[in-house]
């Protein structure tokens, strides 16, 4: 073998040594347990992220028999850096199928440690969970450089962040001694991966993903198709009576969201108003109120909801807290135009409660 | 009088052409019969003399003012206007607020309020008035608060006193004004002030079967909740120990919450239906109280003037409520107060300072702007208060943080506290939509409403027999005439300290500081005044100290001391006593009272908003 030979085969060979133990470090075999050991059909996603490249490039995704995901998984292998000295950590997150953070799985014996080295204990995982789940945490807007202060009698060159002081404030949200870590993992949680899944779930985006997303009995879903009708208008008229019926929910955060998607533009349909209007019975009261107002926003009603809401009024369905507001919606081609709005109105002129008499004829001199 | 005399803006707006006896010919602006684009403000009228007119364009010029005057003989005349340039505290130069006189349908030269530095008049030149029918009309430039007071036409070259008791007779003089006021009447109760705590008190003394007159010096009911102010109700109603108190609030209260949204949310109509459908209230809107008549430390009569024609009524009753906020009624007649915040010493409260001082907490005036489809200009608005990318507030809405004079006389520096209130809010839109270096995220916001009724939290405090304190409420301190729960935190504002970085002295945004309290019934002794024998109080100018007003200052909770207050006078008419005697003798009657409430129309409770935070029922 001649020399170059020789070299030849050396660098191949720590080549070949270096690229198995990469690849050996970045595709660590998976998990049996945990979010690994749920029932589905597992997909593939490829997926570069250039500044988290030794994590690997697979997003997995396991559906259930819908083709509803399940999760979406993404093994980290990524370096934590304090003022300089980086330590490698390795864990898989879990997303849901909304994309938002579901929790996460620590290889057996790679337990996650701090600065001082120690390992992580029971309640220190729990904590970063919870950090990890908080969308708005105080992690949000700051910077690595953010998360330490400097005592003003050592000299900020001979300090680093093993010795620093965390910040006071960000002590009470951050695991004890592990604030880079939580920095890292929260930024990673809903960093690149996360607008991954957001396209993965775009690109699912059908009329039968869209009933299955409904028909699942899950909030989260549920909230993510409302979101997704509100963005593509073309599946509007499949899903809006769905979405009427949401109103009705008895989760009051679903049923706004419901409310919410019937924006000005989608309320200038008559019969839509018509159907909100029919809804409002079987709402809680702050529902009530709700449409009301989304009505009054509006502007204009069709006469039969004004109808319909001054038939609710008369037979106490809507409380006298709902009266003045009734009458914002009522117009003079109301009044003219329809008798039975007419007939009640003039009813309610003569009512023995004189807040709702003064009201009523208030509003009828006004549109003589 | 039984039944509502709501003397608004209708009659003012009568065909009212002044009929002038005799050189000078003497116009007050607030009786303008077409305002145009111009605003009533009356904030002031006990500072400056009157009520004026007010460009409020929010930086687009407003339509222009008119009237018709009579004028007993053509000629020439020397015009003088009474305005002043408000920014002159801040700004040496021409002040914003630019606007020329129109005599029929002729501008005159001179460019009006950008010059002095208080109320005084100014010279407008002279016109030639050829026929005795004159339209006289108020042209603004600028859409910046541009302010007249009043304008006088003479063939002399005398302007009119600008002393404030010289000015008064003059007026009613050259306006053919009684020096004696009409009576409007002899009630069981007089409540003045038509905030939430006033109109409680009216609704609750009236549906006890007392004739209320309800004096209120706005056109709307609601003070600080109107649509005028719009701060949003706060604090907890129908919690124990009477449950049932807060029923009326209920149903006046706006079914949703919000600070500086539109006007509609605040719901003015309700409130003031509610007390129109009330046959034993009396409503006088657009009537500010100014004077009282005593006799042995009773309060016999009040005066109020109206805000737009000056007439001028008296109402008598042997029972009054001030519910002014200000503590006006209680002012005039000597009550005992205090205004600022009471040393340490004074009651050993943790949170007073060491020392007393006149500090208070501040008013606001809040402001929102829009998205538009298109780029909407601002002008360039530079009157002493300079903005740039460090100093500036990137923000589309001003709430309650909003919040100016805290180390100023809220009673006699109002008209400055208010208007550095908006030189700042234009100052800072200005600088975003002309200057910042994010001034294309600007380009289509618009500025849709900036207050100019301003809203105030403190001024003077009326002292009753008790002065609830700190300690009262963090050691829940039950007394025997507890009444009406107070649940808000102690809630103090201060200058925010970022903001005293940017603008030492000048601070425009505050930051609040809160101790939380269990709630707390506030001792009845606290609704009437310990030296004016015949005088209830609701609202922010109770008979606490600085601190404890930090709790008690907010709207559902001054909403429920007005319901007490009612029932208080129907005891104290009952037993033909005093508020004082409510206390001592007939405390069980008004216990009755509080615990059967005086709702009426079983409303449903959509005050569920803003309640605040709360450590819960004492154990």
């Amino acid at each position: 073998m001649t020399n170059f030979k020789k070299y030849l085969f050396q660098v191949t060979a720590t080549v070949g040594f270096f690229l198995f133990v990469s690849f050996s470090n970045t595709f660590p075999e998976r998990p049996k347990t945990g979010f690994w050991a749920m029932e589905g059909k597992l997909i593939t996603h490829y997926f570069e992220e250039k500044t988290d490249s030794l994590s690997g490039p697979e997003l997995f995704e396991l559906q259930d028999k819908n083709g509803l995901p399940i999760w979406f998984g993404r093994h980290i292998f990524k370096d934590v850096c304090i003022s300089g000295e980086c330590k490698m950590i390795r864990l898989w997150l879990f997303w849901d199928g909304t994309g938002s953070y579901l929790g996460m799985q620590i290889p057996d014996g790679e337990p996650l440690t701090k600065s001082d080295h120690t390992e992580f204990q029971q309640e220190d995982y729990v904590k970063l969970e919870g950090i990890l789940r908080d969308t708005a945490s105080i992690l949000k807007a700051l910077k690595q450089e953010d998360l330490i202060i400097v005592p003003d009698s050592i000299d900020p060159y001979e300090v680093d962040g093993y010795t620093a002081a965390t910040q006071p404030t960000l002590a009470e949200v951050v695991v004890k001694d592990a604030v880079y870590s939580c920095h890292t993992l929260w930024h990673t949680v809903y960093g690149p991966v996360q607008n991954e899944i957001n396209t993965v779930l775009e690109n699912n985006l059908s009329e039968k993903f869209l009933a299955n997303m409904f028909a699942s009995q899950n909030q989260g879903y549920i909230s993510r198709a409302i979101k997704c009708v509100a963005a593509h208008p073309e599946y509007h008229s499949a899903f809006y009576p769905e979405i009427m019926h949401l109103v009705k929910s008895d989760n009051s955060a679903l049923a706004n969201q419901a409310l919410s998607y019937f924006r000005p533009e989608i309320l200038a349909d008559t019969v839509i108003q018509q159907q909100l209007v029919l809804v409002m019975a079987d709402t809680y009261m702050n529902m009530k109120y709700e449409i009301l107002w989304k009505f009054i926003g509006l502007g204009k009603v069709n006469e039969q909801v004004v109808l319909e809401l001054l038939n609710m009024f008369t037979s106490q369905e809507m409380g006298v807290g709902t009266y003045n507001l009734i009458l914002r919606l009522v117009t003079p081609e109301h009044i003219s135009g329809n008798e039975q709005i007419a007939r009640i109105l003039s009813t309610l002129s003569q009512d023995e409660n004189g807040y709702v008499r003064n009201l009523t004829k208030k509003i009828l001199n006004k549109e003589q | 009088m039984k039944k509502l005399a709501v003397l608004i803006t209708s009659l003012a707006l009568h065909f009212s052409s002044f009929s002038q006896s005799s050189n000078p010919v003497f116009l007050e602006t607030e009786n303008f019969q077409n305002k145009g684009g111009w605003v009533v403000d009356q904030q002031f009228m006990d500072l400056m003399g009157s009520s004026y007119l007010m460009a409020h364009g929010m930086g687009v010029p407003v339509a222009d003012a008119e009237t018709t005057v009579e004028f007993q003989s053509t000629g020439e005349y020397t015009v003088f206007v009474r305005t002043f340039n408000w920014t002159s505290p801040w700004f040496d130069g021409e002040g914003p607020g630019k606007f020329q006189l129109v005599v029929n349908g002729k501008k005159t030269k001179q460019v009006l309020g950008a010059s002095g530095s208080e109320w005084l008049w100014q010279n407008a030149g002279k016109v030639n008035i050829s026929s005795t029918k004159v339209k006289v009309g108020l042209h603004d430039l600028t859409g910046f608060n541009g302010r007249v007071d009043a304008i006088c036409f003479t063939k002399g070259n005398t302007p009119p006193p600008n002393d404030l008791e010289a000015l008064e007779t003059f007026r009613k003089t050259h306006l053919g004004i009684s020096m004696t006021p009409e009576k409007a009447g002899h009630f069981d109760l007089v409540v003045v002030g038509g905030g939430i705590a006033g109109t409680t008190a009216a609704i609750s003394a009236a549906r006890l079967g007392l004739q209320v007159a309800l004096i209120q010096d706005r056109p709307v009911l609601g003070g600080n909740n109107s649509s005028e102010v719009r701060v949003h109700l706060g604090g907890r109603i129908n919690v124990n120990p009477f449950p049932a108190l807060g029923d009326v609030v209920k149903e006046i209260g706006p079914t949703r919450g919000g600070n500086a949204q539109p006007a509609d949310y605040y719901e003015d109509e309700k409130k003031m239906e509610m007390v129109l459908a009330e046959q034993n209230i009396s409503l006088f809107t657009n009537y500010r109280a100014f004077a009282v008549e005593t006799k042995n430390s009773r309060i016999t009569e009040v005066h109020a003037r109206n805000i737009e024609n000056a007439k001028e009524l008296t109402f008598s009753a042997p029972l009054f409520a001030d519910c002014t906020g200000d503590g006006t009624i209680g002012f005039l007649a000597g009550a005992d107060y205090a205004m600022g915040r009471e040393g340490r010493s004074e009651f050993e409260e943790p949170t007073a300072p060491e020392i007393a001082d006149k500090m208070t907490m501040g008013s606001s005036v809040q402001w929102y702007s829009v998205e538009e489809s298109n780029p909407v200009a601002f002008p360039a608005f530079r009157y002493g208060v300079e903005f740039n990318s460090s100093n500036s507030e990137k923000v589309t809405m001003g709430e309650w943080t909003w919040e100016t004079g805290m180390n100023f006389d809220q009673i006699y520096d109002f008209e400055r506290i208010r208007d550095y209130g908006l030189l700042v809010v234009y100052s800072n839109w200005s600088f975003l939509k002309n200057f910042s270096p994010n001034k294309n995220e600007y380009t289509n916001r618009r500025l849709e409403w900036v207050a100019y009724i301003a809203g105030k939290r403190e001024s003077r405090r009326l002292l009753g027999d008790l002065i609830l304190k700190e300690q009262d409420i963090t050691n829940y301190v039950v007394y025997p005439d507890a009444s009406a729960p107070t649940t808000w935190t102690i809630d103090l504002h201060y200058p925010a300290p970022k903001n005293t970085e940017h603008f030492p002295d000048m601070e425009f945004k505050s930051i609040a500081v809160h101790k939380k309290i269990h709630p707390y019934p506030i001792p009845y002794r606290c609704f009437y005044s310990r030296n004016v024998d015949n005088l209830f109080m609701a609202g922010r100018n109770i008979s606490v100290t600085h601190v404890a007003l930090g709790t008690v200052r907010v709207m559902r909770t001054t909403g429920m001391m007005g319901e007490v207050v009612g029932m208080a006078a129907l005891v104290a008419k009952r037993n033909n006593t005093t508020p004082r005697g409510v206390y001592k003798n007939h405390l069980d009657e008004l216990k009755k009272l509080m615990n059967k409430g005086v709702g009426k129309y079983n409303a449903e409770n959509m005050q569920k908003y803003n309640e605040g935070s709360t450590l819960g029922p004492k154990e």
